[in-house]
């Protein structure tokens, strides 16, 4: 793979792919230079789109296919959690369950339970569950 | 603010262990004093077999309570093993010293016709009680909700 870099372009910054197919390795990358701006390639049905990640309320891991969760919308990304916990920025996304990372932006209330989880109300309504191995780290980011 | 919260949980932990401690070693002498004769009215022997009993629960206690316990388990939970296993030792520690106290009677404070109501007070109090110690978690739960929710909003401000 050759990397051209071109300088003193009068349009914004725009990256090509040239290749002989689309295929799922070049897909891959093409995702990966959307997060670079902070969008995710997402399955919407049978066509795809770009999310910016301060849309995303969640992501959930669900038989082995990973679903984000916007405000209207629930779709498909090809990456497995552990990737997305790489990929996306730590100071905004934290992993709350085994199955789930919430954006910590959108995250409106929290409540503790009885069973020292965490109860978090995002601003859609909707609740999650922070479970207790994902508290502490929660606790440190708030500096609590 | 997380220094000052280390600083006190620390103190609390200290004063636990140092209060268990001290139980501990009054318990013991108890024991001694019951045993050389200076007994009021329960046998040096149930003493000794109860006092030992909360000495060893004690020490365990001190043990393993912050290790283990506290890790493990949350609050609702260990209260509730608490209760239970106070209303255990209370039971015991009342039988002992009733069914001693009233050896020709069958113990009848105990089994006897008039113990339903003594019974039903007994439960009324732990389950009160138990409900208070709850209540008041339920509100230490909301104010600690608020809090982090305080702590959340800042911490959104700062990323903005």
């Amino acid at each position: 793979m050759n990397i051209l870099i071109e300088e003193h372009c009068p349009d914004a910054l725009q990256v090509v792919i040239r290749c002989r197919e689309a295929d799922a390795q070049v897909q891959q990358l093409k995702a990966h230079i959307a997060l670079f701006d902070n969008r995710l390639q997402a399955k919407d049905g049978d066509g795809t789109r770009l999310v910016h990640t301060r849309d995303v309320l969640y992501f959930e891991s669900v038989d082995d296919r990973t679903f984000l969760y916007t405000a209207d919308a629930v779709l498909e990304v090809g990456y497995r959690l552990y990737e997305l916990e790489l990929m996306l920025p730590k100071q905004d996304f934290l992993r709350s369950s085994r199955s789930q990372i919430v954006n910590i932006q959108r995250i409106s209330t929290l409540h503790p339970e009885l069973n020292r989880t965490l109860t978090a109300t995002l601003c859609n309504g909707e609740k999650l569950t922070i479970s207790r191995k994902y508290v502490p780290h929660l606790k440190r980011l708030l500096s609590l | 603010m997380t220094n000052t919260k280390q600083e006190w949980t620390r103190f609390f932990i200290w004063l636990r262990n140092g209060f268990c401690f001290v139980s501990t070693w009054l318990l013991f002498l108890v024991w001694l004093l019951c045993k050389a004769g200076h007994t009021y009215m329960i046998p040096a022997d149930t003493i000794a077999a109860v006092m030992l009993g909360s000495l060893g629960g004690v020490l365990l206690f001190c043990a393993v309570f912050t290790k283990v316990f506290i890790r493990k388990f949350g609050f609702a939970v260990r209260f509730t093993l608490f209760m239970a296993l106070t209303v255990l030792y209370e039971l015991g520690f009342a039988h002992a010293a009733l069914s001693h106290l009233h050896e020709q009677a069958n113990a009848p404070m105990l089994f006897g016709s008039a113990a339903s109501s003594g019974w039903l007070v007994f439960a009324g109090i732990v389950l009160v009680m138990y409900g208070i110690s709850m209540g008041i978690y339920a509100v230490y739960r909301k104010k600690k909700g608020a809090l982090y929710t305080e702590a959340l909003r800042t911490y959104q401000k700062q990323c903005q």
